[in-house]
Parts: C-alpha cells; sequence; structure tokens
C-alpha cells in the first residue's frame, strides 16, 4: 500500500492519541504537582501548574501530622479540619486488612473455583449466584451489616474488615481463577491419579503449578480492589481501624477544604503501590474486571 | 486468449530475511485460469496477498492491463478474493452478502437486482437467501464467497485454496462447477492450490512453485509430460514418478543410459556430463508383458496395490522399488513378467543440477 | 483405593471421595459459600426486619427491639421527592456514562489497530486512569474543577478573561464534573475490553470487504460493529452494574450537595443511614434497590452466559 498518500490521517491519528494521553495524564499530573506546593500556592488564582519552590512539605505533614496544625495555625481561621493521626496508622492498617483479605478471598476463591469446573459442583447456575454479590450496591447491605456487625462486636475490627472485604472479592477470585483452570486440561490430573494420587493431590501438585501465574494475578488483582475500597471503611470502622482512602478522604472532607497540598500527597503515595501492581497485572486487568468473559 | 490481464514482473518478498517470494515472473491472459501449484510454504499465498494489495512487495512489480496497481489501494484494485475460509459476513444475511460489494461501488438499485438475481440463480442460492451466513455449512460458505465476488465483476478473480474446507466428494462436483462458471463468464483467475488434481483438472495453465520460486509454467499436459526438473517430476503424478539410477554415457552429442537391469538406451542429442544420474518413468508409462522379448528384463511383483480402476504393481528393479499402474487383475503378487523401458517416455534428471535433460528422444512426445 | 482405578473424564466429573459427611466437592466451595452467606445473605434477611421498623440507632433501642411501622416506609419513599429523584439520577448517570464511555473506547480503540512503534506505551498511558484508586481520582478532579482550578485556568486563556465558575456548588453543574470523573477512569476498561474484541475479529472478513471496495467507515459499521456486538453488550453490562453503585467521587466531591443535587442512590441512603440516622427507612430502600438489581441482573445476565 503507498504510505505517503495516506500519512496526513495516519499523523491525524497519532496526534488523537497524543490529546488522549494526555487527558489521561492531566489530574495525575495535578495531583502531583500539587503535593510539591507551598501552602500558598494551593489554591492560588491563577492556579500554579508547576510550583518554582517545589517542597517535601506535604509529604511530611501526611506522616506527621503535629505540623499539620501547625500550618494551619498559620493560616487566618481557626483549625476546623480533623486529622486522625499519622498516615503511618492507615498504611498498616491497610496493609493487614487488604494483605489477609486477599488471601483468604484466593484460597477460598481456588478451592471453590476448582470445585466448579472439575465437578460442574451446584450446577450450572451456581457460579452466578457469586456474581450477584457483586451486582449489587455494597450501601444496600452496609445498612444491615452495621446491625449485624454491632451484635457480633465486629464494627471497627480488622477481623470485621476483613470478613467484608473476603466476601465481596470472592465473586472476582472464583471467577477469575475459574477462567485460568478452565484452560487446563482434565486429563493432566487423571493421569496423575493413575499413579495413585488423592484428587486433592492430583490438584495440588499437577494444576496449582500450571495456574499459579493466573492465581498471582488474581490475588495482586484482588489486594488492588481492598487496597482501594472506600464505602466500607468508611462504614464499619470509627477510629480504632482505618484505611488509606479513609485517610485521604480525611483531608480533602474537612469542612474548609484548604488542606490540598497534603491531600494530594496522601493521594500520591495512596496510589502508588496499586498503580505499580496494576502495570504489573496489565494484561490480566480486563479479564479480571469482567469475570473472566474477556480473555487476553 | 492473446491479451495480457496480470503480469507479474521479478515480483519478491522479504520477511524478517526470509525470502518468501523470490523474483517471480509470470503472465496470465484474459479469460486463462492459471494455478499456482505448490506444497505449503512455497509462497504462494504470499504472491495472492501481494496482488490484493495486502502485502508489499519488497521488490517487483504488479501490472493489470499493463498499469503497475502498486501503489493502487487494495479497495481499488477491482480484484476478487475468495479466501481459504470463505470469509462470509457471519453476521449479514446471504442478500446482505451478496449485495455488499455492488453497494460499496455504488451500483444502481436497478443494475445492483439485476445482477444478483443472474448470479442467484447461476450458483443456485435462491433457498439461503434469507439466512445468517454464519449459520451457513462449508459448501453454501463457498458458493455464498463465490457468488459475492462474481457479482462485482472482477476483473481478475483470486482463488486461495476455496476446496480444502470440503470433503472429496463435494469437490468433485464443485470442481466441475467451478470451471464451468469461469467458462461461460470468460473470467480470469489465478487459483491457488497444494492439490495437483485441482491445479491439473482446472487449469489452462499451471505454475509450480517451490521454496518462493517458480519451477516451471506449462498446460497441465506439458508439466506432466515433460517436467522441467525433479521436484515438477516428483510433485505432480499419483502414484508418484518412479526415480532410477542410471549410468550415463556420451559419445559425441549422442546420449545413452543404462540402468541396473537394462542395456545401453539410446536417448539422441542432450547436454549431460557422462557418470551416474537420475532416470524418471512414471507408472503409467512402465511396459510389462508375460511374454519375455530381448529388451525385457525379468522381475518379480513384490505387491499390487488395488486403487480399483486400475491396480498398481510394485516390483524390485536392482536395488530399487518401482511401481507401474496396469489394468485390474493383470498379475498376482510373486508372479514373474517381463518390464521394458520406452526411451521416448524417459525423463533424465541432471544429478548435479536436478534439472530434466532435454533429449531428442524425450523432446518428440507430444 | 477407589483411586486405584484409572479415572476417565466421566468420573472425574462425579467424585466418589465420600469419606466424610460431606463430599469432596462440596467441601471444597464451603468456605467461599458460608462467607458468602455470613456477610451478604444474612444481612439481606436483616433488611427484611428493618424495613418494617423505623430503628433509628439514636434512639438507643437495639434493632431486634425496634417498633415496627409496616408498610409505611415504602409509603414514605414513594412521596420522598429525593429518593426518587436519586433514583432517576442514577440511572441517567449510567446511561450517560456508559454511552460516553463506549463511543470513545471504540474512537479510541480504532486508533490502535495497526502495529506503531510506541503503540504498547500509548496503550499503558491510556490505561492509567483504571490504575488510579477512585478516591484519589475524585480527590484531583475536585481540585481540577475548583472554582480556582486548573479547569477554569484553561477556560480564561481560552475566553481571555478570568473564569472563576464554581462547578461544584453550583446544582445544574454540579454532577457534570461527577459524571467526568467516572468516565475518565472508566473509559480505558471500555477501551481495553473493546480493543481485545477489535483485534480477535476474523481479519478476512474485513479484508474481503476492502477488496470488494468498501470505504473504512462502511466496514467499520457493516462489518466490524456487528461482529463486535457480543462483545459491547458484555461491556455495557459490566460498566453498567459498576457505575450504578457511583459513590466514591460523589462523597468526595460534593456529598450529594449542594441541597441534594448530585445525590445518587448510594449517596442518598448513606446520607439518610450515616447522616440522619434513619436505619429503618433507608432499609426500605435498600430492599426496593436490591429487588430492583437482582432483578435486572437476572434478566440481563442471559447474554454474560452465552460470552462465558
Amino acid at each position: 500500500m503507498a504510505r505517503k498518500r495516506y500519512s496526513w490521517t495516519t499523523a491525524l491519528k497519532r496526534g488523537a492519541v497524543i490529546v488522549a494521553a494526555l487527558i489521561s495524564f492531566l489530574p495525575i499530573f495535578w495531583l502531583f504537582s500539587t503535593s510539591l506546593k507551598p501552602y500558598d500556592e494551593w489554591a492560588e488564582w491563577p492556579p500554579v501548574w508547576i510550583t518554582e519552590r517545589p517542597t517535601l512539605q506535604n509529604y511530611r505533614i501526611v506522616f506527621f501530622p503535629e505540623e499539620a496544625r501547625e500550618v494551619a495555625a498559620e493560616q487566618e481561621g481557626s483549625l476546623d479540619y480533623k486529622v486522625s493521626g499519622s498516615a503511618w496508622k492507615a498504611f498498616q492498617d491497610s496493609a493487614i486488612i487488604s494483605t489477609c483479605a486477599t488471601i483468604l478471598s484466593v484460597v477460598f476463591g481456588t478451592l471453590a473455583a476448582y470445585s466448579i469446573v472439575r465437578f460442574r459442583t451446584g450446577g450450572e447456575n451456581f457460579p452466578f449466584q457469586f456474581l450477584t454479590v457483586r451486582m449489587m450496591p455494597p450501601i444496600a447491605v452496609v445498612v444491615p451489616m452495621v446491625a449485624l456487625f454491632s451484635i457480633l462486636r465486629l464494627s471497627d475490627t480488622y477481623l470485621g474488615m476483613i470478613l467484608a472485604y473476603t466476601a465481596f472479592t470472592l465473586p472476582f477470585s472464583i471467577w477469575m481463577i475459574r477462567s485460568f483452570l478452565e484452560e487446563v486440561p482434565a486429563e493432566l490430573e487423571g493421569a496423575a491419579m493413575v499413579h495413585g494420587l488423592s484428587q486433592f493431590r492430583a490438584f495440588l501438585t499437577v494444576t496449582l503449578p500450571l495456574v499459579k501465574g493466573g492465581i498471582l494475578a488474581t490475588a495482586l488483582f484482588i489486594f488492588i480492589l481492598n487496597w482501594s475500597e472506600f464505602l466500607f471503611a468508611l462504614v464499619l470502622t470509627s477510629g480504632n481501624v482505618t484505611t488509606v482512602t479513609l485517610q485521604v478522604a480525611n483531608y480533602v472532607s474537612a469542612s474548609s477544604g484548604k488542606l490540598y497540598g497534603v491531600q494530594a500527597a496522601m493521594g500520591t503515595i495512596s496510589t502508588l503501590p496499586v498503580i505499580f501492581f496494576g502495570y504489573i497485572i496489565q494484561k490480566h486487568l480486563v479479564r479480571g474486571l469482567t469475570f473472566g468473559a474477556v480473555k487476553r | 486468449m492473446s491479451e495480457v490481464k496480470l503480469e507479474l514482473a521479478g515480483l519478491a518478498k522479504t520477511f524478517d530475511e526470509v525470502e518468501a517470494v523470490k523474483g517471480l515472473s509470470l503472465t496470465l491472459r484474459r479469460g486463462e485460469f492459471l494455478s499456482l501449484l505448490g506444497p505449503s510454504g512455497c509462497g504462494k499465498s504470499t504472491t495472492l496477498a501481494m496482488i490484493a494489495g495486502f502485502e508489499e512487495p519488497t521488490a517487483g512489480d504488479i501490472l493489470v492491463d499493463g498499469t503497475s496497481v502498486l501503489e493502487v489501494p487494495p479497495h481499488r484494485r477491482r480484484i476478487g478474493l475468495v479466501f481459504q475460509d470463505y470469509a462470509v459476513f457471519s453476521r449479514l444475511k446471504v442478500k446482505a452478502n451478496l449485495a455488499f460489494g455492488l453497494e460499496a461501488q455504488g451500483v444502481p438499485r436497478g443494475e445492483r437486482r439485476r445482477r444478483i438475481a443472474e448470479i442467484v440463480e447461476r450458483l443456485e442460492l435462491s433457498t439461503i437467501l434469507d439466512r445468517r451466513a454464519g449459520g451457513l455449512n462449508m459448501s453454501e460458505m463457498q458458493r455464498v464467497a463465490l457468488a459475492r465476488v462474481l457479482v462485482t465483476e472482477p476483473q481478475l478473480l483470486l482463488l486461495d485454496e476455496p476446496m480444502s474446507n470440503l470433503d472429496a466428494a463435494l469437490r468433485y462436483a464443485l470442481r466441475s462447477e467451478l470451471k464451468r462458471i469461469q467458462t461461460a463468464l470468460n473470467q480470469t483467475v489465478l487459483y491457488v492450490t497444494h492439490d495437483q488434481l485441482e491445479a491439473i483438472s482446472l487449469s489452462d495453465r499451471i505454475a509450480v512453485m517451490r521454496l518462493g520460486e517458480l519451477q516451471q509454467v506449462g498446460t497441465p499436459e506439458e508439466i506432466y509430460d515433460r517436467p522441467a526438473n525433479r521436484f515438477v517430476a516428483e510433485f505432480i503424478g499419483d502414484p508418484p514418478i518412479n526415480l532410477l539410477p542410471c549410468e550415463v554415457t556420451v559419445s559425441g552429442r549422442e546420449v545413452a543410459v543404462s540402468t541396473a537391469l537394462h542395456g545401453p538406451l539410446a536417448l539422441g542429442a542432450g547436454e549431460i556430463a557422462p557418470g551416474r544420474h537420475l532416470l524418471g518413468i512414471r507408472p503409467h508409462d512402465v511396459s510389462l508383458t508375460r511374454e519375455p522379448s530381448p529388451e525385457r528384463a525379468e522381475i518379480k511383483v513384490r505387491v499390487v496395490e488395488n486403487l480399483g480402476a486400475e491396480h498398481v504393481l510394485h516390483f524390485d528393479y536392482g536395488e530399487d522399488l518401482v511401481a507401474a499402474t496396469v489394468p485390474p487383475n493383470f498379475a498376482e503378487e510373486g508372479e514373474r513378467l517381463f518390464v521394458a523401458l520406452d526411451p521416448n517416455r524417459l525423463h533424465l534428471i541432471d544429478s548435479g543440477s536436478e534439472r530434466v535433460v532435454a533429449c531428442r528422444a524425450l523432446e518428440g512426445v507430444v | 483405593m477407589s483411586n486405584q482405578v484409572a479415572p476417565h473424564s466421566a468420573e472425574i466429573d462425579s467424585p466418589k471421595a465420600h469419606r466424610g459427611l460431606i463430599p469432596f466437592n462440596v467441601a471444597l466451595v464451603l468456605p467461599a459459600q458460608l462467607t458468602v452467606l455470613g456477610i451478604v445473605l444474612v444481612p439481606t434477611l436483616i433488611i427484611l426486619w428493618l424495613a418494617i421498623t423505623d430503628w433509628q440507632p439514636t434512639q438507643a433501642i437495639p434493632w431486634y427491639d425496634a417498633e415496627p411501622v409496616w408498610y409505611w416506609n415504602f409509603y414514605d419513599l414513594w412521596w420522598d421527592d429525593r429518593f426518587i429523584n436519586a433514583v432517576i439520577r442514577t440511572f441517567a448517570v449510567v446511561a450517560i456514562a456508559i454511552t460516553v464511555e463506549l463511543a470513545l473506547a471504540l474512537g479510541l480503540a480504532l486508533l490502535f489497530l495497526d502495529e506503531w512503534a510506541w503503540r504498547k506505551i500509548a496503550v499503558s498511558l491510556i490505561i492509567l486512569p483504571m490504575m488510579i484508586i477512585p478516591v484519589d481520582a475524585a480527590n484531583a478532579f475536585f481540585m481540577l474543577f475548583n472554582d480556582r482550578g486548573p479547569v477554569n485556568d484553561i477556560i480564561s486563556m481560552v475566553i481571555g478573561e478570568p473564569y472563576t465558575f464554581s462547578w461544584l456548588s453550583n446544582p445544574t453543574w454540579a454532577m457534570f464534573p461527577i459524571v467526568l470523573c467516572e468516565i475518565w477512569q472508566w473509559t480505558p476498561l471500555m477501551f481495553l475490553m473493546v480493543l481485545t474484541g477489535l483485534m480477535s475479529l476474523p481479519q478476512n472478513q474485513i479484508r474481503a470487504a476492502v477488496l470488494l471496495g468498501a470505504t473504512p467507515v462502511r466496514i467499520f459499521f457493516r462489518i466490524m460493529l456487528p461482529l463486535l456486538t457480543p462483545v459491547i453488550g458484555v461491556a455495557l453490562l459490566i460498566r453498567a452494574i459498576e457505575t450504578f453503585k457511583i459513590f466514591d467521587p460523589v462523597y468526595i466531591m460534593t456529598r450529594g450537595q449542594p441541597g441534594g443535587a448530585t445525590e445518587t442512590i448510594s449517596m442518598y441512603m448513606y446520607n439518610g443511614a450515616f447522616v440522619y440516622f434513619r436505619m429503618g427507612y433507608i432499609a426500605s430502600a435498600a430492599l426496593i434497590v436490591l429487588v430492583l438489581v437482582v432483578s435486572v441482573c437476572l434478566a440481563l445476565s442471559r447474554p454474560l452466559k452465552r460470552h462465558s
């Protein structure tokens, strides 16, 4: 095909890609750029796009909230925001809750998915019952969950959060791992069982090693979901346990809304692990978010 | 039949250092049916893709009616292509499949109807017009794919192994149908196949390719009776040609050969160095009798293979096993017969260049 | 040992390992099943009770002792404009967001059909938004649409005079940044799904259409789009379900303000239950939403089932 004659359409296409990439990047750029601004540039007009006086002050405030109070005191107006504490606590809690919930979800999900794939347990409609969990808005379940958690003494505890996260990520792990398991022929296990292995041992020694990459991708995916979760954290905790998303909201939801730079700093660090894990499992993201319906 | 429709001039294509097509030159006349024949990987599909415009040649030129089409984008080349998988528009009805090309080319409605009605009748598609093309069976798909292309009256029709997805009985029926349609429409066709039977039965001429190189172009008779080299000789013919080692002697320009069982046979004038070479003879050309005669050597039948209409005998010839086609029940296993080699039916293959050496006796066959 | 017998696939499908009370295959699904039952089904049953009470945690009566008001919650909801508006608004957000996402995704995916040098990197850049924590994305959009934010700055530069419109406190426009944030964040997912679909289309059908003389536009609408419908169906279904739940950006940017103008179903229920503490009343709303969602999903899960 003659290249030269079509070069202007090609240029147009590449130009559109550049515009799309810029739009994708702008909010993230703004978040990062604001996180480096000194406090008098946070809400200046006209806005400062790239500060000439970059500072790490905001990041220090994230981890040492005492300084935040001093900064706020320097500004006119009263101290009308609440900072529940250093972000260390939020990172620590988020790590504990997300990791435990991810492990539970993936282990339970693998067992269930295996049973569904190999034995057609519960019939054809059984896996769909788990999907309904994902379809219902969490806010609708959260009201009775508060009631239930209060009598079980699970409110504002790690265990309560871990159980809630496990339940609401199970549809993803079951469906995603199921799509990986379906790619392994049952005959492989059959061959191992001829040599006297039990069904479960055959699963552990033959099938599991073949899908371990997929299960790892699923785990990272579930971890991202847990780390990013906001609504359950907001409703099911009240100070004893906190998460990174709550910490972000704490700065932004202050009635004065003045701590832009600090929010941005917290936003930048909290989202970094997600971006990192996200790119590791980039080729599995679509499979995950579509419950294994669209494969790559 | 004289006007040149398509000309490939030194056409070459290289993919990452692999030469898929090497300097292919070939002409196709108007109304001609030419087959590109060769085993898979011989470059025939790449050639087709270059003619259609999906691949850009690395070197050489493609001329249609004497004008280069390299600068013409595929959708303006007016070349029809029937894909190996037929590529019917699976989500559209058969009707819409047939109308697609005409609509795209802006043919007026009345003309469109007339041409579709004509092709529907010719290819007997009236019963499936309202069906979704994705739900058709293979032979229906093939007819739709063919009709979809023919209705646009392409100046050149390319067929990429159109029979390879069909079973044997269907192939036979469709072969004659295809030939009938091609003749009726006087359609210029370039047909790509790896099946020699299809190529021989359909084509006006055959171009044999191997590893990206053109081996020989000729009518089916020429290709069969006078193969240019060892590859063509072996690729064409079923059962395959027998190749026997032989000793060549040359006196002046006169060539003579002797094999394990036969004394010197004079082949006439030819260009070959004396020494060990190969002698090819087709199973149909091996002459066997029950009666001994001076020029015949005695052999013993090893195996009889029943092909229905004829039998193939396999017998020891020196170190080799030779096949011969005979009428049914001509001989039984273990029987002793007498074999002669007809000098007019031999193909002398130079063991160095692997070319078939032209000798006077061999020239005079046709 | 029954395991000595060579297992045929039929045998693998029906396990014989009845060693305990529970069959092996059922035991495998039990942990997942119990978690889901405990955390989802039990609360759903509690809703049935709460929905007919007017339980308010501020009244210091445990929920199981609350006074039933029977159907009055539902009656009140029917006349509650804020609830009805939130429902209508949520459906509008879903419709607008997934339509725009699909259009953008299709357009973007068409730019990525051929191979070119920076293609992989460009894809990675374009899908960056879906990697961001939703709360952080909302935070970024909050700043972008601030009255003294960069969006107003760009508008000022274009129109040539200072423009300091307060997007998020204007009842008419406050929803705009929220929907935009949702679209920004999830167009990449739609894009990846559509691109995956486009890349696996039967290439020969497209080539055949090219050779028949069709223009790219005709090929796209007549050949590619019909072939893509199953993928688009799944993509729209999944995005519709997720968008219906929209909460994080609303909470971060407006909390439903000004005057309830940005309340979606989730935001409305959060405000009712955790700001006004009308748990019983909101439980009734939750029940309605659950019935709605489950019935819609049952109707729509057919295409998803067929695709998987």
